[in-house]
């Protein structure tokens, strides 16, 4: 029934351009944070992990949780044009799978994403001509943690465009979650707060940064507790919802 | 037009704008002015906000604008009720109402947060040296020029596109390249986009010498040619925006 569902979010989105911001947007920090990057490569010394902080810097405390904030404004708002809701919650399938379905509709962007934004960062390193190997194995690994941490961002949107009417309100809400991840990522409490998981994962502020190999079980454990909660939270708002 | 502002009110009634503006106000000043302040920095703290502000400002007011337009033209988009509206209303004249009225909530949200500096200057932080009246009327001046750009912009966008998330989509990547290039010394890509003129109009240059931590700050010359850009630039999208609206297929 899952599948089922997350093909019909599959068909929704068919023809719908929002995904086609997720490929616009990082190639804007990408272009421009590679010339500020070559502009400072004095004070930038560490190659390509100077080069990743400029790329994503931005993309992860601004841009991401903006566009993480639309991307689920926008499923929800599927559903609630023209009472979709009602029809859909009359039909025999499972309410909870009906919210995993959109979540697995917003991993399924946040992760390509993160794969594209890595994609980028690679070329901009090959084209200026950084000489050492690019650090294939770590951009794996803030490619995964960026996208799960991503994906818990997206499970709290989801709940909170489940509860608002308005398009415009879980935006902003991203938006301020975004801003309040970089106080906490300051007050080094990044690996806890759910809005501060994803540039915690992306590495995107090398210097505050102490997630180490031994933090990455924590860091994954994190995120799997948030996803559970978040996930049963929304199944029990959609479980509970009037027709 | 005083009646089409009254029916604006009407429909923006329970919608909270006002609270959303004065919400953001208070974040864009908290992050402004949070934060421990050294001796140093106290007494140079006029000349800190100004060279501050700015970027503050690239990230918070296009983001307001963003908003406010999208949530301000979808009310209308819902259930057709600008094809109801356009046929009692002058289109040209609706497109001003609605531009007028998301412009006043805006500068709403400008003179706190302008006020809301001043107020920290002179009554929290007490920075040191006298108040720069003339610096911070041109800040306020330099504030409001790009963001009447950017807003007219994305109002346009949302009166004509039905879908909400395009004044989002135009926004970002408009506020992205405006605060990046704000890092650069390129001219060109400064002054590409409306977003990138905050950074055009900035008045202060900043020095900071690690090792003494102290940061110095120099006058730079103001380039009126840039804020003479910037409204013409606010002009010809006004007269294009409000045109394409008045031509646009219901």
């Amino acid at each position: 029934m899952l599948m089922r569902l997350y093909k019909a979010e599959k068909l929704k989105l068919r023809r719908s351009p929002v995904w086609l911001v997720f490929i616009v947007v990082p190639a804007v920090p990408a272009f421009l944070g590679t010339m500020n990057y070559l502009y400072n490569i004095e004070i930038l010394s560490s190659e390509w992990y100077s080069l990743w902080t400029q790329h994503t810097l931005f993309t992860s405390y601004f841009f991401l949780p903006i566009l993480l904030g639309l991307y689920c404004s926008y499923l929800i708002r599927l559903e609630k044009n023209n009472r979709n809701l009602t029809k859909m919650l009359t039909l025999p399938v499972s309410r909870k799978d009906f919210f995993l379905a959109k979540l697995l509709s917003a991993g399924k962007i946040i992760f390509l994403t993160e794969v594209w934004i890595g994609l980028l960062f690679l070329i901009s390193g090959k084209l200026i001509g950084i000489a050492s190997k690019p650090p294939i194995g770590e951009l794996l690994i803030w490619c995964v943690f960026g996208a799960l941490g991503g994906l818990v961002m997206a499970a709290i949107q989801l709940i909170i465009s489940l509860y608002c009417d308005s398009f415009a309100l879980p935006v902003g809400i991203s938006f301020a979650g975004g801003l309040t991840g970089l106080v906490a990522m300051a007050k080094d409490a990044g690996h806890m707060y759910p809005y501060s998981l994803m540039a915690y994962g992306m590495f995107s502020n090398n210097n505050k940064q102490q997630l180490t190999a031994e933090g990455y079980p924590q860091f994954v454990l994190v995120c799997i507790w948030y996803l559970v909660v978040f996930t049963v939270i929304g199944a029990m708002i959609m479980e509970r919802k009037e027709v | 037009m005083i009646a089409l502002w009254k029916a604006e009110y009407q429909k923006t009634k329970r919608r909270y704008l006002l609270t959303f503006v004065l919400g953001m106000s208070a974040v864009a000043l908290l992050w402004a002015l949070s934060g421990k302040l050294s001796e140093d920095a106290l007494e140079k703290g006029w000349y800190m906000q100004l060279y501050q502000m700015p970027l503050t400002n690239a990230l918070m007011l296009p983001i307001m604008a963003m908003l406010l337009t999208s949530r301000l033209g979808d009310l209308e988009h819902k259930n057709g009720m600008l094809k109801q509206l356009c046929c009692m209303v002058e289109r040209g004249k609706l497109y001003d109402a609605k531009l007028l009225y998301g412009l006043f909530l805006m500068l709403v949200g400008i003179l706190i947060q302008w006020l809301g500096i001043i107020a920290n200057g002179l009554f929290w932080r007490h920075f040191g040296g006298g108040f720069l009246l003339k610096e911070y009327v041109l800040l306020l001046l330099f504030t409001i020029a790009p963001t009447l750009a950017i807003y007219v912009l994305l109002h346009t966008v949302a009166m004509y596109c039905v879908r909400p998330a395009v004044p989002y989509i135009v926004g970002i990547i408009g506020e992205f390249l405006g605060v990046l290039s704000m890092l650069l010394p390129y001219t060109a890509l400064i002054k590409g986009t409306p977003w990138g003129y905050y950074g055009v109009l900035m008045m202060i240059r900043a020095e900071y010498d690690r090792q003494t931590r102290i940061s110095t700050y120099f006058y730079r010359e103001i380039d009126w040619a840039g804020f003479a850009e910037i409204i013409i630039i606010t002009i010809v999208i006004y007269a294009v925006g409000r045109s394409c609206f008045c031509r646009k297929e219901m």
